[in-house]
């Protein structure tokens, strides 16, 4: 992680922010054959946050997204969005602590797939213990980790060839 | 650097794919056993009984006699007159949350767990 002034943070976080509400929208866009199943290219701002600038600063773009990409496509205070929230806010914290105890054995690849089966799965229980009182959901348990296999490989792939090119660009 | 594929990564690349391959063959694990058993005829409910009582319903269908039964806490539909017999070959269900669905007589078997429905459906 590079050190940034306090303004080029702040620029980041708003310019990553930006970046993850768009992919956000584009992807609601994008129908699935399953709820819940989601590619989850938004989490490619996450990630790349999360090497540039931070936990603390991805929490801040974490939050902006799910927040402003819910008031966008309409689903705010919806159940859609607490679960984006809470899915999204655990999941960041994994992928934050993972990266700080296991400093670089992982790169982002690892780290995105790792978030995004943290997404699933923290998806799937809120959904189980506070929407649906039943076990029913659980059945979708097995399609959304294969989701979150190929779209944690996706977002691992393209935020590797970002993190890459980016710091350079940034300098 | 983080910016290279790590071995790291490829481990761990590998025991989410078994771990997701895995999670198919763990349905039992993730369902409950089902606890009430309703049986609906044309969306009504023509019976309503505990799964694990031993008994023998028949209702009168579109297609003639359809005989359920349930037994060792299992449910199902043993003979039908429908046309294509997907309500018989469904078998034996318990899980809650399973049904046996028969169209042509417009029969629902529902199996319920423990705990209510709050909220009927969520999409995301």
């Amino acid at each position: 992680m590079t050190t940034f002034s306090p303004v080029r943070r702040l620029t980041l976080i708003a310019v990553l922010a930006a970046v993850g509400i768009a992919l956000f929208v584009i992807e609601s866009h994008i129908p699935m054959p399953l709820p819940f199943l989601k590619i989850g290219l938004a989490n490619i701002s996450s990630v790349v946050a999360l090497v540039l600038i931070g936990t603390t600063s991805m929490m801040s773009v974490v939050l902006l997204r799910v927040v402003v990409g819910a008031l966008l496509i309409g689903t705010f205070m919806s159940p859609a969005f607490l679960l984006a929230l809470s899915a999204g806010v655990v999941s960041a914290l994994v992928m934050g602590l993972v990266r700080k105890l296991t400093r670089n054995l992982f790169s982002v690849v690892g780290i995105s797939l790792v978030g995004a089966f943290t997404h699933s799965i923290v998806q799937l229980f809120v959904v189980r213990y506070v929407y649906v009182q039943t076990t029913v959901v659980l059945h979708l348990l097995p399609f959304l980790l294969a989701g979150a296999l190929v779209g944690g490989l996706i977002v691992g792939a393209v935020s590797l060839r970002l993190v890459r090119a980016l710091p350079e660009v940034l300098r | 650097m983080t910016n290279r594929l790590t071995t790291a990564d490829i481990v761990l690349l590998v025991v989410l794919t078994a771990f997701t391959i895995g999670s198919f063959f763990t349905r039992d694990l993730l369902a409950s056993q089902g606890f009430t058993v309703v049986v609906e005829l044309r969306n009504v409910a023509v019976y309503k009984g505990n799964l694990n009582e031993e008994r023998q319903v028949t209702v009168r269908g579109g297609f003639g006699d359809v005989r359920i039964s349930i037994h060792n806490g299992c449910v199902a539909v043993v003979h039908a007159e429908c046309p294509n017999k997907v309500c018989v070959r469904t078998g034996w269900r318990n899980l809650a949350g399973e049904s046996i669905i028969c169209v042509p007589n417009r029969l629902v078997i529902r199996i319920l767990g423990d705990m209510p429905n709050v909220v009927r459906g969520i999409t995301g």
